[in-house]
């Protein structure tokens, strides 16, 4: 492989569990990962973290879905022989962004570690280039020490640290999109001779997948390292997929009664249906005539929406896969990851030619709070407060209203008479 | 010389739609409880039924994931003999009522609408307006339909558009809209509503008289209102939302063709399609840009 | 105008005018005071409504704050009823301020209702004991034919197969304003007779149960007692079986008289004998029409003025001979015609049935002489009135319309709705109003000032031309007094 991946996420890092934990920057390469404070003050001072994956053994992080708000941020525990490092990180996303990379990662680790420190510097210094190019007030306070040697480089860039809190990395706040070619189907290849069908994986091909198929994730990240090899895993996939183009579902049944793993990729894909069914709740009612216009869908066997099980229980239709795909390319890719150290160089030309507000990262963040529209919610969701209330709880209490009536009846909805004549009296004006 | 047949029906005989809010959110953090309030509705809804044999009384259940029908007092055969704790279709109604909370919770758990806390209105308006405009085709033997909306959750600007729509369309079948409002604030949507509608807008001062209100205001069948005023809500908050973002706007755009209403400047109209011409300048596009001023 | 309507509705009026003593104890039964609630003027149930939880006196100012000025009439007759009814209880205290209290036991009554539901008057028998009960249209079928034997016979029909049991002072009661019979004369059916015939079966019944009760002291039972077993009735559930012996004695001789009317079916058993209300007696209660209840129709009209009845029933046809001629008669057809001389003799049953029961007091003319003489002479004013027998005929064409003509809007034709209304008011074309005349008058100043005066009024109605020399002129009855006043002020 040719290229190394990398990635950085903001975190907050405990070494133990009782630990406030230190803000800071984590970085994660294909064989280390690095942690760096986001203010160096003496005292405080955690040394930054570099540690190689070879020495990680165990891997844990929070799960999904049954962790409320109460169970504070979603955590990412990683496991040396006597030492723990535990990384807090702001949403699941994040968490499973960096899950699924360490657990590639140690999936790998057996391999021959290639050095990537010089890599490492090189794009360090690509990005403090960038950055000077950037500004030129930097630039010049720049040429004012350094090249003056009031500082050294180390020192002049810990200090710019501090003015704002910034990743020593920006993230560029456009994604990297995917292309537009149709993966759902990922075609084999036969070579004609023996009877094996070859399916081509690249790392592109797997976060399409991901992407377009929520499920796999999730079964990815459930399952590999632990129960199961990356290979293998894969392995499984592509023969359910392989069933299911050709249609051969008597052997489908057959396979996913014996391997619980084939049959999940068999079944429909529950997230995508749960999404479905949130989105036709809030299809917009408002009348797009011009968009509609020379709309003819009635000669397609299935032109209306229907989202019945029924629709989720077949396979999912050619229409469907076409939405789903728009959608993903649309959404563009919900990880950043630099694949090569070219590509963020091109990033940082991109952003420097064009100079689009939104485009770019606030530049004096700390200077001004941005103005904000009021919140249009202010003037209708005036019990926004109540979204606090866990929801069990609050059917729970309307259960338990419900069936408070059925056993006492209807006795206490007498009005007392004082009341009724006052309201009587008010009604009338 | 009346011959209409359909004076054999007295003028009295109501259909009462009651559009009930289930929302629990709302409910969890109400000063009146749920029991309480539910336990006055029931009443009142007995009373619907006691003051004619031929009243008819259908209740909807506003939930925050969906909509259902929970009783409808022409189809439900009071037979079940009372158990003398309470009237027989109390009971099945609560049983209803049950079995959908049950399944509008299960809904919550494909996805919580993020922030908002308002009950599919909407839905349970466009729901009793079928159901209406069944019992206007059925024959011209039928009764009075009116709807009462007992909400207490806040608005969803959201559901804007629909229950505009709504109200619109039981303005021409002429159906009145009550609304009890139990909310802490007003409800703009139901002021909207009962003042195109012409029905009664109500927040109850004393919430825990709930059942006074009803029986001394909602209670009121159509024919009798020609001859009452009942009580007319002082202000009523005429707000829209855009069709664009669906925030809640005093002054927008609005389109000269189909009066869609916008909270920017757009080169066309979503709706309509008309093109409203170029906006280089501001004195050019004020002539393409009307303000919509409140009304009161 | 003299627009009576012989027929009340509903036996409300009956019930407002028992003694306060028994009416009370008529709202100790739960039952009779959601049928009296439902007989409320719709005004009138919402007062009773809004004052459910209120136990201290009411305001009539503050009631009255709520009615709009169309509403005034209504809502005086509303609170009259419920005053009527002893709902209400009228107070004027010491500062003259009326208010009004809610009767307690109807309150709590009606509470309990509203709460905690209807208990039924008495359970049904287990069907193990009552095996064979008719199926629901069977015990239609019962009532329905009970009824027309009874109707048959209470006008008199020579087409009676089998006499019900009523007595026959019974039906004599029952005939009372239905039919008259002059001196040798066969009965003859009075207008509303004519109008019962035509009339709704609830509203028929409503008629005989009215009937039934007023004479019933007569009998020696008690009317409230009466009242109140004939409105538990109506509570009952049609079709199933009630035990007889949970009745009291006086119960069970009115329900032997209830099953000849087919309000309810009597079955013997092994052991027990029990009755079985049919759809007659549960609708006792509503007041007016249910649409459910409404029997099929039977009747085409064609815009030939052509009638075809589809109908087996003697007492169709005996209707249908009322208003038309009928030519044919099939087992199961009766063909007719409306035409004007059977409307007329139509008409005519009404305006004789008027003349009859109608008091004088419209159409009496009193001739006040002026001066010593009191001549009386009487001008022959032709008597008309607007009847009822039209609206009475058209409702029942419409009503009783074939269902393959009912879809249609109208069910009879235009043009034959139209030409009964023109026949009719054919011979409407006299307007009446009751009047004075005065002649005599001693100079031509005075007969001047009399007319000026009156014209002043509104009230001239005619006086003689310039050139006559009778000074005589007609001035409306309710004027009188002022006339009177005016001349003897002029005479002094």
């Amino acid at each position: 492989m040719s290229w190394c991946m990398q990635l950085v996420k903001r975190a907050n890092y405990k070494a133990t569990v009782r630990d406030p934990g230190t803000l800071g920057v984590l970085t994660m390469t294909e064989n280390k990962f690095v942690f760096s404070p986001n203010v160096h003050t003496s005292t405080a001072a955690k040394p930054a973290l570099d540690v190689e994956f070879k020495q990680i053994t165990r891997l844990k992080n929070t799960k999904e879905g049954g962790a409320g708000p109460a169970l504070g941020p979603p955590w990412l525990r990683l496991s040396e022989k006597d030492k723990t490092y535990i990384f807090e990180f702001a949403s699941f996303r994040d968490l499973h962004v960096c899950r699924e990379f360490a657990a590639n990662a140690l999936a790998k680790r057996g391999e021959a570690a290639i050095p990537t420190r010089d890599k490492f510097c090189t794009a360090e210094i690509m990005h403090r280039m960038k950055l000077l190019q950037e500004s030129s007030e930097l630039h010049k306070l720049h040429m004012q020490y350094v090249m003056s040697g009031v500082l050294t480089e180390a020192e002049f860039w810990a200090a710019r640290d501090k003015f704002g809190d910034v990743d020593s990395r920006p993230k560029p706040k456009q994604r990297v999109g995917f292309r537009n070619s149709m993966i759902m189907d990922t075609k084999p290849m036969t070579d004609g001779r023996t009877n094996t069908v070859t399916f081509s994986l690249t790392a592109e091909i797997k976060h399409q997948i991901f992407a377009l198929k929520p499920a796999v994730q999730q079964a990815f990240l459930a399952l590999v390292p632990h129960k199961t090899m990356e290979k293998n895993f894969w392995t499984k996939y592509f023969r359910a997929e392989y069933l299911r183009i050709t249609g051969n579902a008597a052997a489908a049944e057959a396979e996913a009664a014996d391997d619980e793993e084939l049959a999940m990729f068999l079944k429909e894909d529950e997230l995508l249906a749960r999404e479905a069914r949130r989105k036709l709740r809030r299809v917009d009612p408002t009348l797009d005539m011009e968009a509609d216009q020379g709309d003819d869908y009635t000669h397609l066997p299935d032109h209306g929406i229907f989202f019945r099980d029924e629709v989720y229980s077949r396979r999912s239709t050619l229409s469907q896969d076409l939405n789903r795909q728009g959608a993903v390319v649309l959404q563009g890719r919900s990880i950043v990851e630099v694949d090569e150290s070219g590509v963020q160089e091109r990033f940082g030309r991109i952003a420097r030619t064009t100079e689009m507000e939104d485009l770019q990262e606030p530049h004096h963040l700390h200077v001004a709070q941005l103005l904000c529209m009021k919140d249009p919610g202010d003037y209708f969701d005036t019990q926004q407060a109540n979204n606090a209330v866990k929801t069990e709880e609050a059917y729970g209490s309307l259960r338990q209203s419900i069936s408070k009536i059925k056993s006492i009846g209807l006795g206490n909805s007498t009005v007392a008479p004082e009341i009724a004549l006052t309201i009587f009296n008010a009604t009338s004006f | 010389m009346a011959s209409a047949p359909s004076k054999l029906y007295a003028d009295d005989v109501s259909l009462l739609m009651v559009l009930l809010d289930t929302n629990p959110f709302f409910w969890s953090s109400s000063s009146l409880p749920f029991s309480v309030f539910l336990s006055h509705v029931l009443t009142f809804l007995n009373s619907i039924l006691l003051l004619n044999q031929l009243n008819q009384v259908v209740v909807i259940a506003t939930g925050y994931n969906s909509c259902s029908y929970i009783y409808d007092s022409s189809t439900s055969t009071n037979q079940g003999s009372d158990n003398g704790r309470m009237p027989a279709r109390c009971v099945n109604l609560l049983q209803k009522l049950e079995e959908f909370v049950i399944k509008d919770e299960q809904l919550i758990k494909e996805g919580l609408r993020e922030g908002i806390a308002s009950s599919l209105l909407s839905g349970s308006l466009s729901m009793a307006l079928c159901y209406i405009q069944r019992v206007f085709r059925s024959g011209p033997l039928h009764p009075q339909p009116r709807i009462l909306c007992l909400q207490g959750s806040s608005d969803g600007s959201e559901q804007y558009v629909a229950i505009m729509n709504a109200i619109f369309s039981a303005q021409r079948s002429m159906v009145p809209i009550d609304s009890c409002y139990m909310g802490s604030s007003n409800s703009a949507f139901l002021q909207q509503a009962s003042y195109i509608t012409g029905g009664v807008y109500l927040k109850p001062q004393q919430p825990n008289g709930l059942f006074q209100y009803l029986s001394t205001v909602f209670a009121t069948d159509l024919h009798s209102r020609a001859f009452l005023q009942l009580p007319k809500s002082l202000g009523v908050d005429f707000r829209a939302s855009c069709f664009c973002h669906k925030k809640t706007i005093d002054m927008g755009y609005i389109c000269s063709v189909c009066l869609s209403i916008f909270c920017k400047h757009h080169k066309k109209c979503s709706t309509c399609g008309s093109v409203f011409g170029q906006a280089q300048s501001d004195v050019n596009s004020t002539s393409n840009k009307k303000r919509k001023t409140p009304e009161t | 105008m003299p627009q009576v309507r012989i027929i009340a509705k509903n036996f409300m009026d009956m019930v407002a005018a028992l003694p306060a003593m028994k009416l009370d104890k008529l709202y100790e039964n739960a039952f009779i005071c959601e049928a009296i609630l439902r007989s409320l003027p719709p005004l009138a149930k919402k007062y009773v409504l809004q004052m459910l939880c209120i136990e201290v006196p009411v305001t009539a100012k503050s009631m009255e704050e709520w009615v709009l000025p169309d509403g005034v009439s209504k809502h005086r007759v509303a609170i009259d009823r419920l005053i009527q009814l002893r709902i209400f209880t009228e107070t004027v205290d010491r500062k003259r301020e009326t208010t009004y209290t809610l009767n307690p036991i109807f309150q709590t009554n009606l509470k309990k209702l509203l709460l905690y539901g209807v208990v039924l008057p008495r359970e049904p028998m287990p069907s193990n004991v009552t095996v064979r009960l008719p199926s629901s249209e069977d015990l239609e079928a019962f009532a329905l034919g009970q009824w027309e034997c009874f109707l048959l016979q209470l006008i008199n029909s020579s087409q009676i197969e089998r006499p019900s049991n009523i007595s026959s002072s019974m039906m004599k009661i029952f005939q009372r304003g239905l039919l008259s019979q002059r001196d040798k004369e066969a009965p003859r059916l009075t207008e509303s007779g004519f109008q019962f015939l035509l009339m709704d079966t609830n509203a028929q019944l409503w008629y005989i149960i009215r009937e039934y009760i007023s004479n019933s002291e007569e009998r020696g039972v008690d009317s409230a007692d009466l009242i109140s077993f004939l409105l538990e009735l109506s509570f009952h559930v049609t079709g199933e079986a009630y035990n007889i012996n949970t009745l009291t004695e006086v119960q069970k001789n009115t329900i032997k008289d209830l099953a000849d009317l087919g309000l309810v079916k009597l079955q013997q058993g092994r052991k027990d004998s029990w009755f079985i209300p049919t759809r007659l007696a549960t609708n006792l209660s509503v007041s007016l029409t249910d649409s459910s209840s409404r029997k099929q129709g039977f009747v085409v009209v064609e815009t030939n003025f052509r009638l075809y009845a589809y109908s087996t029933s003697k007492l169709h046809c005996e209707i249908l001979r009322l208003f038309s001629r009928v030519e044919y008669q099939l087992p199961n057809l009766i063909v007719g015609a409306i035409t004007k001389e059977s409307l007329y003799s139509a008409f005519e049953n009404g305006i004789t049935a008027d003349q009859a029961i109608l008091s004088f007091s419209y159409c009496t003319f009193i001739y006040f002489h002026f001066g010593s003489s009191l001549s009386r002479r009487f001008f022959n004013f032709q008597y008309a009135q607007i009847n009822e027998c039209t609206f009475h005929i058209i409702s029942f064409l419409q009503q009783n319309a074939h269902p393959r003509v009912a879809e249609r809007v109208p069910s009879v034709p235009e043009n034959v709705t139209d030409q009964i209304r023109l026949w009719e008011t054919d011979l409407n074309r006299v307007e009446m109003t009751p009047a004075y005349h005065y002649d005599g008058f001693p100079s031509r100043d005075l007969f001047e000032g009399a007319s000026d005066f009156a014209r002043g009024y509104n009230a001239l109605l005619w006086e003689d031309p310039e050139d006559s020399k009778k000074m005589s002129l007609v001035v409306k009855a309710e004027n009188h007094v002022h006339m009177r006043e005016y001349l003897s002020r002029q005479r002094q």
